[in-house]
């Protein structure tokens, strides 16, 4: 169980101007500004709850991270993680988390595998037969033996990523934060920690904090979503009501048998909007609770000599993006 | 295993692959030792017995080779990118004290390029040179079985000592996003006060004695003037209490330094 209440983090930068003129008169006084990272975020996590952290960046999530995993301390604001204030009992804390950041390593470098692993142990202080069954589990879902005698540093990205993922699950935590476990991944890899990030979840109840910019990954994964803009929670919820949140759009579209019977392309009911004619494919939007699906098809189909016909849910990117309130670029395919 | 000897124990396995590193090391610290030995030996006939026998300097000098990198002349290179490129937050994910953590990585490396370099130094300087002839310049034997056993005390206390040192330089690291001037000056202070440049016992005294109260001075000076006896036995545990109270002192000004530095530690970025 994690509770988070009005997280506050500021941070002082100092800035000089740029060029020459900037460089030299930077070395005498600088400007300090205080940047708020996070400005007042709540949320309770209850255990062997899996919550996926999203944001911009630079919205404040790995700042969030950090302090829940005992690392820096808020400016202001209440943590209880298992009931601990995790910036005031570090030592006790951690012993209880796993933490993976997906762009620095845990491991160490230039040695086998192997080694970091028994390395955790014993920085865990773990009995070697416990070492070895905890181990035994992971390797059955990850498949690490053949990685066990390679040095780190000749691994690939998925491969270490598998092997961080272990080492941050050997002293078996009771919470696991997850920062980007997926970035810069390939799509099998990517697959490969989703499904064991959901089996660990499932089968040790271990709660799940991860923060990512995949939206596959949050709507694969996380049964809730946090959703934080420049250091403030925007939405707590499950994903299917962030769709509604945020007014989901549909789409209709319909390849016809000519390209002149698309004509000016005039919607087939009242609340549609065309987007777009390519040829003889027309496009339509509409929102799914003014307009149900069915009577759009059938006023369509009704209405038109109809060859294939496509509804499409905006993807989750574009619905997310429209939140954090940048708008997507427009690829043109549709 | 205790975390703190695996994190050592780690270290030192990591540090030990650079072998082709370390016999490189190795011949240069011999070639170095001669150069050091004959120029010596030059002002040593301009002035005769300055610091006793000369075969008492060749020893020392050859100690100061074979240990050369137990001099805490830099900091750990590991230590030094945990801070500057912030993977100090992972280590503070760990169930370890950071200060622990640190000094026993720092040992660990320190220990590892010293016995690297050490071997092939010790062997060419003790056994190959009285093989050739050169023994006059060899690295002879202890002065005294008093001195061998001090020395035996003397020799860990260095490595903890430098280990000690090394850990205060990461957190320099803190307070600047580049702190290569300040390791640049260290370098230059540990190698003039631990006599690894000239002998500190062959320098004016007004000079020599001072640098000899330095803390490098107790890693790679002292334990060489027990050896080959220039420290007179009476004044053997007066070296040894200065050496235990140098690294009292580097561990309580770490630890307090790095508590309080981690009090506000900010780590920016994904």
């Amino acid at each position: 169980m994690i509770k988070v209440r009005d997280l506050v983090k500021e941070f002082t930068v100092s800035k000089r101007g740029s060029g020459l003129s900037g460089a030299l008169l930077g070395l005498g006084r600088r400007r300090r500004e205080t940047v708020r990272a996070l400005d007042g975020v709540s949320f309770d996590v209850p255990g062997g709850d899996l919550v996926g952290f999203i944001g911009p960046n630079g919205a404040g999530k790995s700042t969030t991270i950090k302090i829940l995993a005992g690392i820096m301390r808020p400016t202001s604001g209440e943590v209880q993680a298992n009931g601990r204030v995790p910036w005031k009992d570090r030592i006790a804390h951690v012993r209880r988390i796993g933490v993976v950041f997906g762009q620095r390593t845990q491991l160490w470098w230039d040695l086998p595998v192997r080694e970091s692993f028994s390395l955790v142990g014993a920085m865990y202080r773990m009995p070697a037969v416990e070492v070895r069954a905890s181990f035994r589990e992971l390797d059955e879902a990850l498949g690490l033996g053949p990685l066990l005698d390679v040095p780190v540093r000749q691994l690939s990205l998925g491969q270490r990523m598998r092997c961080e993922l272990a080492a941050a699950l050997l002293p078996r935590p009771d919470t696991l934060f997850l920062d980007e476990p997926t970035i810069g991944l390939d799509a099998p890899s990517k697959l490969a920690v989703r499904d064991f990030v959901a089996r660990i979840n499932r089968e040790r109840g271990v709660t799940t904090l991860l923060t990512t910019h995949d939206m596959d990954d949050v709507a694969a994964l996380a049964r809730r979503v946090v959703l934080i803009r420049s250091g403030q929670t925007l939405f707590d919820g499950p994903l299917s009501s962030l769709r509604e949140v945020a007014r989901e759009k549909r789409s209709l579209v319909v390849d016809l048998s000519t390209a002149a019977s698309a004509q000016d392309g005039a919607p087939p009911l009242e609340g549609m909007r065309l987007d777009s004619i390519e040829g003889n494919r027309v496009r339509w939007d509409f929102d799914p609770r003014a307009v149900r699906t069915a009577d759009a098809i059938a006023a369509a189909t009704a209405r038109l000599d109809i060859v294939d016909l496509v509804v499409e849910t905006e993807p989750v990117e574009r619905l997310i993006a429209r939140v954090y309130g940048e708008s997507p670029a427009r690829d043109g395919s549709r | 295993m205790n975390p703190y000897l695996a994190l050592l124990s780690a270290r030192f396995r990591q540090g030990l692959q650079y072998r082709a590193a370390a016999w490189a090391g190795a011949a240069t610290q011999v070639c170095f030792g001669l150069f050091i030995i004959s120029a010596l030996e030059a002002f040593a006939a301009a002035r005769p017995g300055a610091a006793g026998p000369f075969s008492r300097v060749a020893s020392y000098v050859w100690l100061g080779q074979a240990l050369f990198r137990l001099l805490p002349w830099n900091p750990d290179p590991e230590l030094r990118d945990v801070v500057r490129l912030g993977d100090v937050g992972l280590q503070l994910a760990k169930p370890l004290d950071l200060y622990g953590a640190w000094f026993a990585k720092a040992l660990g490396y320190r220990l590892s390029a010293a016995t690297l370099r050490a071997l092939p130094c010790l062997l060419a300087s003790a056994v190959l040179l009285p093989l050739v002839g050169l023994g006059g310049i060899a690295l002879g034997p202890p002065d005294s079985v008093l001195s061998a056993l001090a020395f035996a005390v003397a020799l860990p206390g260095a490595v903890l000592l430098s280990a000690a040192i090394t850990t205060l330089y990461p957190i320099f690291y803190f307070r600047s996003v580049s702190a290569s001037g300040a390791m640049t000056i260290a370098a230059a202070a540990a190698s003039l006060c631990g006599g690894v440049l000239a002998p500190l016992p062959l320098l004016p005294p007004w000079m020599g004695d001072a640098l000899a109260l330095t803390p490098f001075a107790f890693v790679t000076d002292a334990p060489f003037r027990i050896w080959t006896g220039m420290v007179p036995p009476s004044d053997i545990l007066r070296v040894l209490a200065m050496q235990a109270a140098w690294l009292a002192i580097c561990v309580v000004l770490g630890r307090a330094w790095l508590g309080r530095r981690l009090l506000g530690v900010e780590i920016a970025g994904g």
